[in-house]
């Protein structure tokens, strides 16, 4: 019976001792994946059901919601400046345009976002092509913000030992 | 001899026995003991002594506290957004994007035509036309600069821009001749 406590203990130690470690940066995490799936959930929901009504909504309540993480401090400012990114440009290219009046945007945003994110310059501005070219980038940054939040305690210790004057992984 | 003396030591241990027997057992054959004894079964047995508290609750309180501990893990462990699909994202794109819609004649030149006379709708939808040709071009042109290339035209876009003058000139004709009929 003695050792069955102990084992609880020592369980319950490792428990807090984990929990300890992960300190902010599991909130940090734990805001961002949020944010992230409900994009990702936005698109599926959308392509299964093949009605896009509302889908500027969402985006408008997703990017609410990156504020609001935001000011309460939930996710970093690289995190959020990205995502809003990846919000207002899905929102432009899915944008009721009549008359073409935000083309000259569009096409000066995508060319930004597309170097930025996968190095490439805009291939077409209609037609499957760029809608496969813009969908390639989309889903990128989504990967790129994922990766973002699950390296977030390697970055945070090798901005330590940077700052400690200590060689990094890479001078080994 | 010896045997006797034998014997006799054996008599006294016996004794010694026997009276160590008879004082314990003393106590107990004071009194009543059938009563005491029936007084004993009327009561029942004796209660177990039961545990202490601390003892009795260390084990349960442990297990409570390391199932608390691992459903607080599990709780607070930030949960991995689902995978992206990029043909989630194509198909989104296909229906709902501007991106999609092939480069047709702009939707203003049709609402400027509907309702009005034919000769008016007529010139206001080939001037409509025409500044959406020159601004598409004019889009392309920043474009390719940014992107470090020399503009070239081939000789359909150079046929292109010989028809979007043709239509200018034409519309133009057409606002004349009105401007002089009036």
């Amino acid at each position: 019976m003695k050792r069955c406590g102990l084992f609880f203990l020592g369980l319950i130690v490792l428990a807090v001792v984990l929990a300890a470690g992960e300190d902010g940066a599991a909130d940090v995490k734990k805001a961002g994946y949020a944010l992230l799936d409900k994009y990702v959930a936005a698109f599926q929901e959308i392509a299964s059901s093949g009605s896009g009504a509302g889908l500027e909504n969402r985006l408008r309540a997703m990017a609410d919601d990156a504020k609001k993480a935001k000011d309460a401090g939930e996710i970093d400012r690289v995190f959020f400046t990205r995502y809003s990114r990846l919000l207002a440009l899905s929102a432009l290219v899915v944008a009721a345009d009549q008359g073409n009046l935000l083309a000259p945007v569009v096409e000066l945003e995508l060319a930004d976002f597309l170097k930025d994110v996968t190095g490439e310059d805009v291939v077409a501005l209609r037609g499957a092509e760029a809608v496969g070219q813009v969908a390639r980038a989309l889903a990128e940054e989504v990967i790129n913000l994922q990766l973002y939040l699950d390296t977030l305690e390697r970055r945070e210790a090798l901005k330590k030992a940077l700052s400690e004057g200590k060689p990094g992984p890479w001078k080994k | 001899m010896k045997r006797t003396a034998d014997v006799r030591d054996l008599e006294v241990m016996d004794r010694l026995i026997r009276d160590e027997i008879e004082e314990a057992l003393g106590p107990f054959r004071a009194g009543d003991s059938e009563k005491r004894l029936r007084g004993r079964i009327a009561q029942g047995p004796e209660p177990v002594r039961s545990k202490r508290f601390l003892e009795r609750a260390a084990v349960p309180a442990l297990l409570a506290a390391a199932a608390g501990a691992v459903v607080l893990m599990v709780v607070t462990r930030p949960s991995v957004p689902r995978p992206v699909d990029l043909a989630d994202i194509v198909e989104v794109l296909g229906r709902f994007s501007t991106l999609a819609r092939p480069a047709a004649e702009p939707s203003a030149a049709t609402d400027l035509a509907a309702g009005r006379p034919e000769a008016t709708a007529g010139l206001e939808k080939a001037l409509a036309i025409a500044a959406w040709l020159k601004d598409e071009d004019e889009r392309k042109a920043p474009l390719r600069e940014s992107l470090g290339e020399v503009p070239s035209y081939s000789m359909e876009e150079r046929m292109r821009i010989l028809f979007k003058d043709k239509i200018i000139e034409r519309a133009l004709e057409i606002v004349k001749e009105k401007s002089k009929e009036a």
